[in-house]
C-alpha cells in the first residue's frame, strides 16, 4: 500500500459553501491533507468502488474514513450509503452521515443501513467546524479501523 | 117331620113342570137360534152364557174391538157387553149383564142423556171404575131395535190415555215459561192461555179468554191491520212469523218473536191458530249491543293504518279493510271482491332477495302450514302495470272455542318507504365511506406534502445559513486583523442573525412535526417523566439557587415523548425565567377538579402582564426581548398544540415581576 495515494477522507457534500466550510474546519485540525471530494452520488460510488473515472484506483488505498451528506443529486446519500454497507469489500469502511437533516426517519433509515455515525449539521459555523474536526479525529485517531 | 100333602106335591109337581116348560122353551130357543146367551141364576149370583154359532163375524168384531160395547134397555139395564167394557170398569163380565149402567156412571146427568131420546149422541162421561177409581170416555149412543124391543147400543172409548197424554202435554206447554203458546179460534180470539202467556203478556186466563189477540198488538199496527194481515198470512201459506213490538196487559211494550201457525180440522177447514210469543227484548238489547260492538270493531279495523285481509280456510280472500284496499290500490269494496279470485294473477309477490315466490309460500299459506306468520318483508309488485312495493305480513289462523280453524288473518303494512330510507341510508354510509376514504388519502397526502415540505425546509433553509455564518466567521479569522472594530461588530451582528434564524426554522419544525406526529396514548408516570425532565434540564440549572418543589404527580393516558416536551417547555421556561431571581422556586403539582385532574408549574420569575395573557400560546409571541430573555416564541405554541391533541386545556395566571403559573388538564378522563 502505497502510503502517499491512501485517501484518508472521502468527503461526499454537494453544496459548494458547505463543501469549503468543511475543507477549511478540517484543514485547521490539520487532517486536510489526503481529502477526496466527490460532489454527487454517483461520483462518490464511482470513487469508493474504482470504477468510472476512478477505474484506476485501487480499492485498497480507503478511505478510511467517509463524511456522507444525504442530499445529494444523481445518487441520493442513503443509496450511497446502502452500497457501501452492503458490499463486502467496503462494508468495513466508516461512514459518518453528515447532513442538515435532523428528520427522524432519515436518522432511523441511516442506522437502519449500517451508518456508523450521524451528525446534524449546526448552523453555527464554530459548531460545525467543532463536530467536522472531532469526527475526523475520532475516526481516523482515536478508532481502531479493522486490518485489512 | 110330617109326611107331605097332596097340595104339597101338586104344587111340587107344577113348579117342576113350569121349570121343565121354561127349560124346553129356552132348549127350544137355544136350537132354533132365538137366543144368543143364557143368564143362569145360581147360588153365586147370575151367570151368563153364551153360545156359539150365532153370528160368529160380528161375534167375533165385538170382543175383540178395543172400544167397549154395550147393550142397554131403554131403562138403562145392560143385556150385553164385551170384555173391554167388563175390563174398563174393572169388573167381571159375568156380573155386569143385568146390572143398572146407572151403577157405573158417575153423573146423573149424563145418565140421562144416554137414556134420552136421542140418536146417535157423542157424549163424554165418566165411568166408576172398581175399586174407587174413575174413568174418562167417550159414549157413542144409537138407538136399535131388538127383536121389536128397543134398546141402546153403546160404544165405549176409554179416553184415559189420551186425557193423559192431553194432561201431558198441558203439563208441557204450562211448564214453557219462555214461550207464551195459546190457541186462537178462526177469527183469532184467544181459545187457550197458559201461565207463561200470563207472565209474558200480563193478562189472566180470565181476562183474556174470548178476547181478540189484536190487543197484543201496538196501536199503529192495529189501525193498519196487522193482526188481521198476519192471520190472513197464517190462513194462506199455513204460517205467519215476525218480529215486532207487542203491548203488555199494563201497556208496557216489549220485542217479541211472534209465530201463528193455522191449525185444521179433519175436513181441511182452518179450525184456529196456534200462537207462540216468545218475549226477545234481551235478546234484542244482546243483538243491539253484538251489533254495536260489531260495529265500533269494524270501526277500529275500518281506521287502521295497518292493512287487514281476511281469507277461508282455501285461501280465497274474503274481506279487505280500508287500508288493505288503498295498499293494494282498491278504489271500492267491490273491486277488492271481484279481483279477489285473481289475486295470484294479478300481483307477484318476491322474497327481499328477489326470488319469485311460488303460492305454497304466499302468506296465507304459511298462516295455514304455521298458525301464524311475523314479519315476512316480501316485494309485492303488480304483474302488468308499473307497481312495485314492500309490505310486511304477518297473521294467524283463527279458531273457534273448540280449536276448529274458522279462518285466516293477514295484517299488511306498507314499509316501502322504510326500505327505501334504509337503502338511501345504506347508500349514504356507503357514500360517506367512499368520502372518508377519500378524505383520508387527501388527507395523508396532504401531511406527505408536509414532509416533504419540512425535509426540503430543515435542508434547503439551512444549508445557505451555514454558508453565511460560516464565512462571516472565516472572514472574522482571516481578515479580522484588518478590520475596525466596528466592521468586526457588524460581522457578529450577521452572525447573531443567522443563529436566530437556524432557531426559528429549528423550532417551527418541531412544531409542524408535532401536529403530524400519531398520539399514541399509554399511561404515563407523571411524577417520574417530570424527574427524567429535570434531569435533561440539569445543565440550565448548574451553578443556580433553585428551589424544586415537586408535588404528588398523579399518573395520565397520553403520549409519553410528547407529553415529554409539554414538561420540557414548561420547565425549561420556568428555569428560564427565573433567571433574574437570587432564590428561583419552581413549584410542579396537581389538583383533582371536578373528576379532572389539573396539573401545573408555578414560578417566581418574572411574570407577565395578564392583558396580553390570549396571546401567551401564539406562535412566536414573546413578552420578552430577546436580549432580556432568549427564545423564539414557539415553545408554548407547542405545548398548546400537544394538550390540544390530548383533548385538554391549558391556561396561565401572572403577575407582572410576581412569577405565572401555567395550569393544564389532558381532558376528561374516561371512565
Amino acid at each position: 500500500m502505497s502510503e502517499t495515494n491512501a485517501v484518508e477522507i472521502l468527503l461526499v457534500e454537494d453544496t459548494p459553501s458547505d463543501l469549503e466550510l468543511a475543507l477549511r474546519a478540517l484543514r485547521k485540525a490539520n487532517l486536510g491533507n489526503r481529502i477526496e471530494i466527490a460532489r454527487d452520488g454517483a461520483e462518490a460510488l464511482d470513487f469508493i468502488f474504482c470504477q468510472g473515472v476512478y477505474a484506476g484506483r485501487r480499492m485498497d488505498a480507503g478511505p478510511k474514513l467517509i463524511l456522507l451528506d444525504l442530499k445529494l443529486p444523481k445518487i441520493d446519500g442513503l443509496e450511497v450509503l446502502r452500497r457501501i454497507k452492503s458490499d463486502p469489500r467496503t462494508t468495513m469502511i466508516p461512514v459518518v452521515v453528515v447532513t442538515s437533516s435532523n428528520e427522524p426517519n432519515d436518522v432511523k433509515e441511516s442506522y437502519k443501513l449500517g451508518v456508523n455515525s450521524y451528525i446534524v449539521k449546526p448552523v453555527n459555523f464554530e459548531r460545525f467546524a467543532e463536530a467536522v474536526q472531532k469526527v475526523g479525529m475520532y475516526w481516523l485517531l482515536l478508532n481502531q479501523p479493522p486490518v485489512l | 117331620m110330617e109326611a107331605e100333602t097332596n097340595e104339597d106335591l101338586l104344587g111340587r109337581i107344577q113348579d117342576l113342570q113350569l121349570r121343565l116348560d121354561e127349560a124346553e122353551e129356552t132348549l127350544r130357543a137355544l136350537r132354533s137360534g132365538e137366543v144368543d146367551a143364557v143368564v143362569a141364576s145360581g147360588p153365586d149370583g147370575d151367570s151368563v152364557y153364551t153360545l156359539r154359532g150365532a153370528d160368529e163375524t160380528y161375534r167375533l168384531m165385538v170382543q175383540t174391538m178395543t172400544e167397549g160395547a154395550v147393550t142397554l134397555t131403554p131403562g138403562g139395564m145392560i143385556l150385553f157387553s164385551n170384555e173391554q167394557f167388563a175390563s174398563l170398569l174393572g169388573v167381571p163380565l159375568e156380573r155386569l149383564v143385568g146390572s143398572s149402567l146407572q151403577d157405573f156412571i158417575e153423573n146423573a146427568a149424563t145418565l140421562s142423556a144416554i137414556l134420552a131420546d136421542s140418536a146417535a149422541a157423542k157424549i163424554e162421561a165418566r165411568l166408576k171404575r172398581s175399586p174407587s177409581a174413575s174413568v174418562p170416555v167417550q159414549i157413542s149412543c144409537h138407538r136399535m131395535a131388538l127383536e121389536g124391543i128397543e134398546c141402546i147400543y153403546m160404544i165405549v172409548t176409554d179416553l184415559s190415555k189420551l186425557r193423559e197424554s192431553e194432561e201431558q202435554y198441558r203439563l208441557l206447554v204450562e211448564s214453557i215459561t219462555d214461550y207464551a203458546i195459546l190457541m186462537l179460534d178462526a177469527q183469532g180470539m184467544v181459545s187457550s192461555w197458559t201461565c207463561a202467556a200470563e207472565r209474558i203478556k200480563g193478562y189472566s186466563a180470565g181476562e183474556i179468554l174470548g178476547k181478540s189477540f189484536e190487543c197484543f198488538y201496538v196501536k199503529a199496527d192495529i189501525d193498519h191491520g196487522r193482526p188481521q194481515d198476519a192471520l190472513q198470512c197464517a190462513r194462506r201459506e199455513g204460517r205467519f212469523e215476525e218480529d215486532g213490538w207487542r203491548v203488555r196487559k199494563d201497556g208496557s211494550l216489549f220485542w217479541a218473536n211472534v209465530t201463528i201457525t193455522a191449525v185444521y180440522d179433519g175436513s181441511g177447514a182452518i179450525s184456529g191458530f196456534s200462537k207462540i210469543t216468545s218475549d226477545i227484548s234481551e235478546r234484542k238489547r244482546t243483538d243491539e249491543a253484538l251489533r254495536k260492538s260489531e260495529a265500533q270493531l269494524q270501526t277500529i279495523v275500518e281506521s287502521l293504518d295497518e292493512g287487514v285481509v281476511v281469507s277461508d280456510l282455501n285461501g280465497r280472500l274474503l274481506r279487505f279493510n280500508r287500508a288493505a284496499r288503498d295498499l293494494h290500490g282498491f278504489t271500492s269494496p267491490e273491486e277488492c271482491l271481484r279481483c279477489a279470485p285473481e289475486f295470484a294473477d294479478t300481483f307477484e309477490l318476491k322474497a327481499m332477495d328477489g326470488a319469485i315466490l311460488p303460492l305454497d309460500q304466499w302468506p296465507v299459506s304459511r298462516i295455514l302450514r304455521h298458525g301464524a306468520l311475523r314479519d315476512m318483508e316480501v316485494r309485492i309488485r303488480r304483474i302488468h302495470g308499473d307497481w312495485e312495493r314492500v309490505f310486511n305480513y304477518g297473521g294467524a289462523l283463527v279458531k273457534d272455542i273448540t280449536g276448529q280453524p274458522l279462518m285466516v288473518v293477514i295484517t299488511i303494512a306498507d314499509i316501502t318507504a322504510r326500505k327505501r330510507a334504509a337503502e338511501e341510508i345504506r347508500q349514504l354510509n356507503a357514500e360517506l365511506e367512499d368520502r372518508v376514504v377519500e378524505r383520508t388519502a387527501q388527507l395523508q397526502s396532504a401531511n406527505q406534502e408536509l414532509e416533504a415540505f419540512s425535509y426540503s425546509v430543515s435542508h434547503d433553509l439551512r444549508a445557505p445559513l451555514r454558508a453565511v455564518d460560516g464565512f462571516s466567521q472565516a472572514l472574522l479569522e482571516d481578515y479580522g486583523p484588518l478590520l475596525p472594530a466596528e466592521g468586526k461588530r457588524y460581522l457578529n451582528t450577521i452572525r447573531e442573525g443567522t443563529q436566530r434564524m437556524g432557531a426559528l426554522i429549528d423550532d417551527l419544525l418541531a412544531f409542524a412535526r408535532l401536529s403530524r406526529q400519531p398520539l399514541n396514548k399509554s399511561s404515563v408516570d407523571t411524577g417520574k417523566l417530570v424527574r427524567n425532565v429535570l434531569q435533561d434540564l440539569s445543565m440550565q440549572r448548574e451553578g443556580r439557587q433553585i428551589e424544586l418543589r415537586i408535588g404528588d404527580l398523579s399518573p395520565c393516558q397520553g403520549d409519553p415523548s410528547l407529553l415529554m416536551q409539554v414538561w420540557t417547555n414548561l420547565l425549561s421556561n420556568a428555569l428560564k425565567y427565573t433567571r433574574r431571581r437570587e432564590s428561583a422556586i419552581v413549584e410542579v403539582g396537581c389538583a383533582s377538579e371536578e373528576g379532572e385532574t389539573v396539573y401545573f408549574v408555578r414560578d417566581n420569575g418574572t411574570g407577565f402582564d395578564m392583558q396580553y395573557a390570549d396571546k401567551l400560546f401564539g406562535v412566536f409571541q414573546r413578552f420578552h426581548r430577546a436580549e432580556e430573555f432568549e427564545g423564539t416564541g414557539v415553545g408554548l405554541a407547542i405545548v398548546q398544540r400537544v394538550i390540544q391533541r390530548h383533548g385538554g386545556r391549558i391556561w396561565a395566571d401572572a403577575a407582572v415581576d410576581r412569577g405565572a403559573t401555567f395550569y393544564f388538564n389532558l381532558g376528561v378522563e374516561k371512565k
